[in-house]
């Protein structure tokens, strides 16, 4: 019962705090996501045709993931300029470590759902159809893709608090990965970091087998940052 | 209430405390004092569960602060050295949102507010703040949800001399009021002589002395006050400037105030003993009110 009651407690604290990172912390955060949904919107409007899956909806794809890619950069930014200044006044209160550094993750992954349903939604206005040339493993392999990103750059910020840090971060997901293409060997390995990168590699599909292991993936950061949040958080 | 054993907290190679032992009980508002860079910030983030130590045992409430820190927080306000605010929030937005995570609503904020002062600046942002509104906002935030233990790092820092005054008045108002445990960590020695009741002096990273006032200055020699209710004021105040150990005696309606030194403490004691036997004394206290003394003698001896 009292297990129970204290999980409760925990719920409405985490909601609480990623809520107010939401609105003043991350402010940037929910304006960022609101002009990449319209300029999503726009692309999607003269990019995607009708019919088949094409190389102008993955086009489509490919910008919204970077652009999100850049709101967890500056989330993630913002996070430590937070360690540095004020996360002491909130972690004084009955915050623990770990309800600190989800509420962050919970903000950034709210803007990322937020992006891609305004992609989802663009489409069903434009022309119902395409929501059928889009299929889940896409779809999945967007979702991952950021998640992935999101829970790197969290992790490194909550590691070694330097905003410069999370740029070298962020480039050498975004950009590095181009570079390991070159082998096949480390492109499957890499793959599993970036599974969009996979709807490049095998015509519009990703398989099964690099989103298991890009799930698995996300659950070792996961574990990463909750145990840094827990063992190494001090402020 | 607050129990250090043998605590230890590195930064790099710099060790911060070199192992830290003592107590403050429940009631008491403690002065943690110490020169710059004792270990007196170190010390209290420590107690809040904001810093790991490296070694020896710390409980507050009978909590691991570190592990069991959630839990601590629901019965602790802190109020940091120097606390950055989120900029550009407004003060009621951020207590608002820091009573939602204490599960309070807005009428307990509102409280808070008033107490420390800041209610007239509920709607201004947190940058267009002074130092001293920002500590009052500081302090509003550590007085939510009235908690038990009140850890309050330079409560008076960036403040004028009246701001300083009133803070040091609604700390000891709290004290006896809410029947808090307060601790105060401070350089400013005569700030700290008007609301103590027990002392912590840290000395490089280590405690020098702990205790009550009055048992830290009959200890280190340091004056004491016979604060007296007297029934012949007069009779009374002669009797005691009569003795060679007495160094002042004033007197104040009815209550007579002797100061002495420690050392002689047991002679004024049978002095008034005495008195009340003949009908010139009702009761009396001793207290210190040479902090200062004490500190001075207690940062010496360590060195």
């Amino acid at each position: 019962m009292r297990r129970r009651f204290r999980l409760r407690v925990r719920a409405s604290r985490l909601a609480t705090y990623s809520s107010f990172v939401a609105e003043t912390l991350g402010g940037s955060l929910t304006v960022a996501a609101a002009v990449l949904s319209a300029l999503a919107f726009l692309f999607v409007l003269f990019l995607a045709p009708v019919g088949a899956p094409s190389s102008g909806l993955f086009a489509v794809l490919f910008f919204t993931n970077v652009g999100y890619s850049v709101i967890a950069l500056s989330g993630a930014s913002a996070m430590v300029s937070d360690l540095r200044g004020s996360a002491q006044v909130f972690l004084s209160q009955p915050l623990s470590r770990t309800i600190y550094a989800l509420a962050w993750l919970v903000a950034l992954l709210a803007s990322m759902i937020a992006v891609f349903s305004a992609l989802l939604l663009s489409l069903a206005v434009i022309d119902p159809g395409l929501l059928g040339t889009l299929s889940l493993s896409i779809a999945l392999a967007w979702l991952l893709d950021s998640a992935l990103l999101s829970l790197l750059l969290l992790a490194a910020a909550l590691l070694l608090r330097r905003t410069s840090v999370l740029v070298i971060t962020w480039a050498a997901v975004e950009f590095g990965v181009f570079l390991l293409f070159f082998s096949e060997q480390l492109a499957q390995a890499v793959v599993v970091l970036r599974p969009l990168y996979g709807v490049l590699s095998h015509g519009g599909a990703v398989d099964t087998p690099v989103l298991a292991g890009s799930v698995l993936l996300a659950a070792a950061l996961l574990a990463l940052l909750y145990w840094l949040a827990r063992a190494r958080l001090e402020v | 209430m607050i129990v250090f054993e043998g605590v230890v907290k590195r930064y790099g190679a710099t060790e911060a405390l070199k192992g830290a032992t003592f107590t403050v009980p429940k009631g008491v508002v403690a002065g943690l004092l110490g020169p710059n860079g004792a270990g007196k910030t170190t010390t209290i983030k420590i107690a809040a569960g904001l810093l790991r130590r490296d070694g020896g045992r710390v409980s507050v409430l009978g909590l691991d602060p570190w592990e069991q820190g959630e839990e601590l927080r629901e019965r602790v306000g802190v109020l940091h050295e120097r606390p950055a605010y989120p900029p550009d929030v407004p003060v009621k937005v951020l207590l608002r949102h820091l009573a939602r995570i204490r599960g309070l609503g807005w009428e307990d904020a509102l409280r808070a507010a008033r107490l420390a002062g800041v209610e007239r600046y509920l709607d201004h942002t947190t940058s267009s703040l002074s130092r001293g509104y920002l500590q009052r906002l500081g302090l509003a935030i550590a007085l939510l949800g009235e908690p038990e233990l009140l850890l309050l790092d330079e409560p008076t820092a960036n403040l004028d001399p009246s701001a300083r005054q009133e803070v040091l008045t609604a700390i000891k108002t709290l004290g006896e009021e809410m029947g808090a445990t307060v601790v105060i960590s401070s350089h400013i020695i005569p700030e700290m002589e008007q609301v103590c009741s027990y002392a912590v002096i840290i000395s490089k990273g280590v405690t020098a002395v702990q205790g009550s006032l009055t048992d830290l200055a009959t200890a280190l020699g340091a004056e004491v006050e016979f604060v007296v209710q007297a029934r012949n004021p007069r009779l009374l105040a002669s009797l005691l400037i009569s003795d060679d150990g007495v160094r002042s005696v004033e007197v104040d309606g009815n209550r007579v105030v002797a100061r002495a030194g420690s050392r002689v403490r047991q002679r004024v004691e049978a002095l008034l003993e005495e008195a009340r036997a003949r009908g010139l004394a009702a009761s009396w206290d001793v207290r210190s009110r040479s902090l200062g003394e004490v500190y001075e003698k207690a940062v010496q001896a360590s060195r």
